[in-house]
């Protein structure tokens, strides 16, 4: 050992602090991966061994095979199809009104009073309690279930883009009043852009709102999508087909998250 | 130049026997107590007390962001309500909009749209040195550019006064001394009329041709003191040293401490 550490010494630390972080993270990416891997393995043992009912508790293989059969016959991008359009039709409306109600009630205090009863009431609601409402007033077909969606969708937007408009900072205003903006510029160049984070994040809510209404819209007078095709599953006795309608639920609802997300991060860099 | 030479014009801005006081659940709390104050044309005026003396709410009154209990505001001889173009003001923090740059965040500061409005901007952008910055968010800069950006966006309509609501008291020492400097500058180049508000003795006396000491709560003017010191300033100087001393037997006159152990 010299006296003094040279270079070389310090890089070499360098170099095992950075191994160490790459072991670390390929331990993360195992444990992300491997768990619900495993999950699968056992599941699928339990069932080969017989622990489970199988004519209620389906095995990974057995909705695998499912998962097979209705790719190839096609019913599986017919019946995604058909939910995903109701799922933006339903999105579309709900979130196109949460905006206008939403903002209108952070803009004005009076709208926001004259507004909070029928709102406050509407919103524990659930969406499933609307269907049979719904139906009677718009018919069996799309509406009903369109409408119950947006109803679900309606309110992550409409609280989110509330608060956002609400929690401008008022320091900001005041530098507004310093500088003679008038009120449309206020709202235009000041009130909107700071609520746009908490507007997309209530869009990101409300969107996965929209895409778990499915199952509740199409309990009733379905004929197609995946909600559908879990009740008609139920009628036939086919839990591997249950489950597979659930595992597209939860999977296309975590992705359409995750792009969204990306998409917020996106959008606001300035944050 | 005769900067520090008393004006004998009227002056641009009047403070006459403004009152304030406000309510804090069922107190009432005076915070202004008849502050008549004359600030000349082109001077540059401090006003300097304890924290909580009001000093504050003095110059948001105004910048016309809060009303007088009693009294006037008298701009150019009439009187005033409410902000007007011709006051510009500074905070302590930037208050730069996050999600604009620093060249929008300057442009948002013009009140009257123009075909010149680019070249404006890039005229203030260079005025405070962060011409390589333009593009920069506000979370890209150090504090000192932040403030800089938003005294680029309050001289961007040439206000006839620039009020600072203790603008460099969030920064080191070092860009404080910088941005000292800087606004001397622009003082100087712009003509400009400036109100500082600071608790900043050092900094009142380098900055000022006069020092105006408000009492404590509630505030009232305790001692007007004219700076009569040659610019630029040296802060080390056998005069400025005199002068600070003023301020600090002013500033402690019923107060137990000896001034003696600040100096």
């Amino acid at each position: 050992m010299s006296k003094f550490p040279d270079r070389r010494d310090a890089f070499a630390e360098d170099e095992s602090l950075r191994h160490s972080r790459i072991a670390e993270q390929i331990v993360n990416y195992l444990l992300l991966i491997g768990s619900p891997v495993i999950l699968l393995a056992v599941w699928q043992l339990a069932g080969d061994r017989g622990v489970l009912n199988l004519s209620i508790v389906p095995t990974p293989k057995t909705i695998l095979d499912a998962l097979v059969a209705f790719t190839v016959s096609g019913r599986l991008a017919d019946y995604f199809l058909a939910s995903f359009v109701r799922v933006v039709a339903g999105f579309a409306i709900g979130a196109g009104s949460g905006l206008l109600i939403g903002a209108l009630g952070g803009i004005s205090v009076k709208f926001a009073y004259a507004t909070a009863v029928v709102l406050g009431v509407l919103r524990p609601i659930p969406m499933i309690g609307l269907l049979p409402l719904f139906i009677l007033w718009f018919g069996i077909d799309e509406w009903s279930k369109i409408l119950v969606i947006a109803m679900g969708a309606i309110w992550p937007v409409l609280l989110n883009t509330e608060g956002g408009i609400r929690n401008v900072d008022p320091k900001h205003i005041e530098v507004a009043r310093i500088l003679m903006k008038d009120k449309a510029t206020v709202l235009r160049k000041i009130i909107f852009p700071s609520a746009v984070p908490s507007l997309l994040t209530g869009l990101r809510l409300g969107f996965s709102t929209a895409w778990r209404g499915i199952v509740a819209s199409e309990m009733i007078g379905a004929s197609a999508g995946v909600g559908y095709l879990i009740s008609y599953a139920r009628e036939l006795s086919q839990p591997a087909v249950m489950f597979l309608g659930l595992f597209i639920i939860g999977t296309v609802g975590i992705l359409i998250d995750i792009v969204l997300q990306r998409l917020e991060k996106r959008l606001l860099r300035w944050v | 130049m005769l900067k520090n030479a008393i004006p004998h014009s009227e002056p641009i801005l009047r403070i006459g026997h403004v009152s304030k006081s406000f309510r804090l659940s069922d107190e009432k709390l005076d915070v202004l107590d008849d502050v008549t104050l004359d600030i000349a044309h082109g001077e540059f005026l401090s006003i300097i007390g304890a924290s909580g003396c009001g000093k504050s709410t003095l110059l948001r009154i105004m910048a016309g962001l809060e009303t007088a209990g009693l009294g006037q505001i008298l701009f150019h001889g009439r009187v005033i309500r409410g902000t007007r173009i011709e006051i510009g003001m500074i905070f302590q923090e930037p208050r730069l909009f996050p999600w604009l740059s620093a060249r929008e965040n300057i442009r948002f500061g013009i009140f009257k749209a123009s075909e010149e409005e680019d070249r404006l901007v890039d005229d203030h952008l260079a005025l405070v040195g962060l011409a390589d910055f333009a593009d920069a968010l506000p979370k890209q800069l150090s504090g000192g550019m932040q403030q800089r950006v938003s005294i680029a966006r309050a001289l961007i309509n040439r206000p006839e006064i620039l009020l600072l609501d203790e603008p460099f008291g969030a920064l080191d020492a070092l860009t404080r001394i910088q941005m000292q400097n800087e606004i001397i500058r622009i003082w100087r180049s712009h003509n400009t009329t400036m109100v500082l508000v600071t608790h900043d003795i050092d900094e009142a006396i380098f900055l000022s041709d006069t020092i105006v000491i408000l009492s404590d709560r509630p505030g009232a003017v305790k001692k007007t003191i004219r700076v009569c010191l040659p610019r630029p300033r040296e802060r080390n100087s056998v005069e400025f040293m005199s002068v600070r001393r003023e301020i600090y037997l002013h500033f402690f006159e019923n107060s137990t401490i000896e001034p003696e152990y600040y100096l």
